[in-house]
């Protein structure tokens, strides 16, 4: 499964929340998320060990699947298993550009000048690669129309708390995987769904509010049979979710050092080591969209995830904010066992 | 000939003095992870205590099984390296000490991420060093700048005024401790071997101490024994292979070592971890050294730096084949193996993987991992 299921013409395959998409839009490149099809195929169980993140095993099999349709593959330093997955397909994908950026774990100033000079870097790769000129002005012109988008969504948002609109997870999903592959049609959905909230009020659902967060990808599955047991997963906190699209750029500073601040400076996840600043954005979340309980969804042998879980959770107790907690392998369909804890944490509100 | 040599018991007592001085003055003890260098915090007057080496001294006992049993709990048993989910539940039964402050590097992402919990579960100060993927101008300068403000932070802890030519002087120390263990390390180069290479494999706590003056005694001592070795042209029975041994080892079978080098003849030549691939640092510019250190150490980073790094080992020890030991859980390391693998056999150099924990001995099996090691040596001859 990728991104919107198609992969366009001059798609790019990146795996990480922090590459910055306008850089490639302004080469005219598309960026195209990779979220893996939920399957651990038995080659990739071959080249890692059973402990691997599922996620980055499942990625193998989308990028051997869809080899011929990519043009280039750009990672980030995010992890170990991702950094792991660069070396796998520099090694045995030929002909097409393999790029990995530094992302910075923190976000004070010399994080982000380092990180400017990395996405310096990049856009010079991107240039010398592609055989494209990325000037200032295509740019600053690629920022202006991710801005709109971003100015969309955070109203999107804004309905969404303020209960004058729901969407339903997978709408947030598609409507975000959009983004970054069609802009006008993005356009286009989200002025829609702007103009349908602006005339409603109170829209209330029965149900208890969830906010689904962890994971890289927000897990289907899961939002899923929160619906089919009767709660209403009214936000996600995951990668593809709308947290990639929250806060615009400095139209004003310099282009590069702009999205440089703007990336770092996003809400941010499990692998950014200000743990503080993490729990602050996951209980803002939850007042923000008055959450009756949250679901930790974890890809299991995460050691970013493992870590910031025990933490997230002993937070949630002290708030006396209901949760549960799943760990399981990256994959598209839930056990039976999780089905039976989801049913019981949605019984008690 | 006995298997372990006086040195290795010299080096036993000072890591146990040492780490008995770290738990006397916990209001002073730094933990950090074993990837930050410990220079910066010697010179900013505060002790350095290692958390991967504090566990890997403690004894399988029933004390150290019941805390991975409430570890496991802790985490899910979601995959967490037992080396770093030993200690939230070591502190929280008092079994270790609360330090004054937690530091770590983004070498071992989860190192980083098991401090940042810690931290916050005790309150207590968490200070990072985030290590970017790629060695270029830019990122040692943005370790460089990191490490000026480590060093500040560490100094308003210690209340100590920040001190360059105290730093300078830890350097110095540890360039003197670093320059006896690369020559000890070049005289092993010969064969046959100077010693069993199993008795080092915990050797690396040594380098773990660098800028301590007593790491410098016991640099010397472990050289000054290896030129005595090569003059009196003694060495260890039976050597009919030289093995190079990756990763750390099993810290709880000793016997296992022995059973390979003086059984099996099959003598660790070299052990990786042991290695100073990094230049002797420069003194006058104290941060820009360390952040070329940071760099210039082999098994971090890109996988090709380590690729080559043991092609040259394998070439300089005149080595027959690796062992690779892959301890559980830890990603920093073992999913590279498939590639380090390939890049080894297209160089004709036998390479095997043992898996195991290096410290939670409860699923161990010594039989399945000499059945392994056996089908390499015989593989070997």
């Amino acid at each position: 499964m990728i991104s919107n299921g198609k992969i366009e013409k001059r798609g790019i395959a990146i795996f990480c929340d922090y590459i910055p998409h306008e850089i490639l839009h302004a080469a005219g490149l598309i960026s195209q998320r990779v979220s893996g099809d939920g399957k651990v195929t038995r080659k990739a169980r071959s080249v890692f060990p059973t402990y691997m993140c599922s996620y980055a095993m499942n990625c193998i099999y989308s990028i051997w699947a869809n080899l011929i349709e990519y043009q280039g593959f750009v990672f980030a330093n995010s992890c170990h298993a991702m950094e792991t997955l660069h070396e796998f397909i520099r090694e045995y994908v030929q002909g097409k550009p393999v790029i990995i950026i530094d992302v910075p774990r923190k976000s004070d100033p010399s994080a982000v000048e380092f990180y400017t000079s990395e996405l310096s870097k990049f856009k010079e790769i991107i240039e010398e690669k592609f055989l494209v000129q990325i000037s200032d002005e295509k740019l600053r012109e690629s920022i202006r129309l991710s801005n709109i988008k971003r100015r969309l969504v955070l109203e999107i948002e804004n309905l969404i708390i303020n209960k004058k609109l729901l969407l339903t997870a997978n709408e947030m999903i598609s409507l975000n995987n959009c983004a970054t592959i069609n802009s006008e049609e993005f356009i286009n959905k989200a002025t829609q769904i702007v103009n349908i909230g602006a005339v409603q009020d109170n829209i209330l659902k029965s149900g208890p509010r969830i906010l689904v967060s962890g994971s890289i990808h927000t897990p289907m599955d899961i939002v899923q049979l929160v619906q089919e047991y009767g709660g209403k997963v009214v936000t996600c906190d995951n990668c593809n979710s709308f947290r990639s699209l929250i806060g615009e750029i400095d139209c004003d500073e310099e282009p590069i050092r702009a999205i440089a601040q703007r990336y770092l400076r996003k809400r941010s996840c499990a692998r950014q080591t200000d743990i503080n600043q993490r729990i602050t954005e996951l209980v803002n979340l939850v007042n923000n969209y008055k959450i009756d309980g949250v679901i930790l969804s974890v890809v299991k042998f995460c050691p970013d995830q493992a870590y910031w879980i025990i933490t997230m959770a002993d937070e949630l107790k002290r708030r006396d904010i209901p949760f549960l907690i799943i760990d399981d392998e990256y994959s598209s369909e839930s056990s039976g066992q999780i089905h039976t804890r989801v049913q019981a944490f949605l019984e008690r509100f | 000939m006995k298997y372990y040599e006086d040195f290795y018991f010299s080096f036993l007592q000072y890591q146990y003095k040492y780490y008995q001085g770290v738990f006397a003055n916990p209001d002073k003890c730094i933990y950090k992870d074993v990837g930050l260098f410990p220079e910066l915090i010697f010179a900013s007057g505060l002790i350095p205590a290692i958390i991967e080496v504090i566990v890997g001294m403690i004894p399988p006992n029933i004390v150290s099984e019941s805390i991975l049993n409430k570890a496991d709990q802790y985490f899910y048993d979601n995959g967490a390296c037992s080396f770093n989910k030993f200690a939230l539940p070591a502190l929280e039964s008092g079994n270790l000490p609360l330090p004054k402050a937690f530091a770590s590097i983004a070498v071992c992402q989860e190192a980083t991420n098991n401090f940042s919990l810690l931290a916050h579960k005790y309150g207590r100060p968490h200070l990072t060093i985030d290590y970017p993927y790629k060695y270029t101008k830019e990122s040692t300068r943005y370790l460089e700048k990191q490490y000026i403000e480590l060093f500040k932070s560490l100094c308003n802890l210690s209340g100590q005024t920040l001190d360059i030519d105290r730093l300078r002087e830890c350097l110095k120390k540890s360039n003197t401790a670093a320059h006896y263990l690369k020559k000890a390390n070049d005289l092993r180069k010969g064969s046959p071997s100077l010693l069993y290479g199993g008795q080092m494999l915990k050797f690396i706590n040594v380098m773990t101490l660098l800028g301590d003056d007593k790491a410098i005694e016991i640099a010397k001592e472990y050289y000054d024994f290896c030129i005595q070795r090569k003059e009196s042209e003694e060495y260890p029975c039976n050597q009919k292979y030289r093995i190079l041994w990756c990763n750390l080892g099993p810290v709880y079978d000793n016997y296992f070592y022995e059973y390979m080098e003086m059984e099996l003849g099959a003598i660790i030549a070299f052990e990786e971890i042991n290695t100073i691939s990094w230049v002797q640092m420069n003194e006058q510019n104290p941060f820009l050294s360390l952040a070329e250190k940071t760099h210039e150490v082999h098994f971090v980073g890109d996988v090709q730096k380590r690729i080559q790094y043991l092609i040259n080992l394998v070439h300089d020890y005149k080595i027959d084949g690796v062992v690779f030991f892959s301890h559980m859980n830890c990603r920093m390391f073992n999913p590279k193996f498939q590639l380090i693998k390939q890049a080894l056999k297209k160089e004709g150099i036998p390479i095997v993987e043992l898996s195991g924990d290096c410290f939670d001995k409860r699923n161990y099996s010594r039989v399945q991992l000499t059945t392994r090691l056996e089908a390499f040596i015989e593989m070997l001859s």
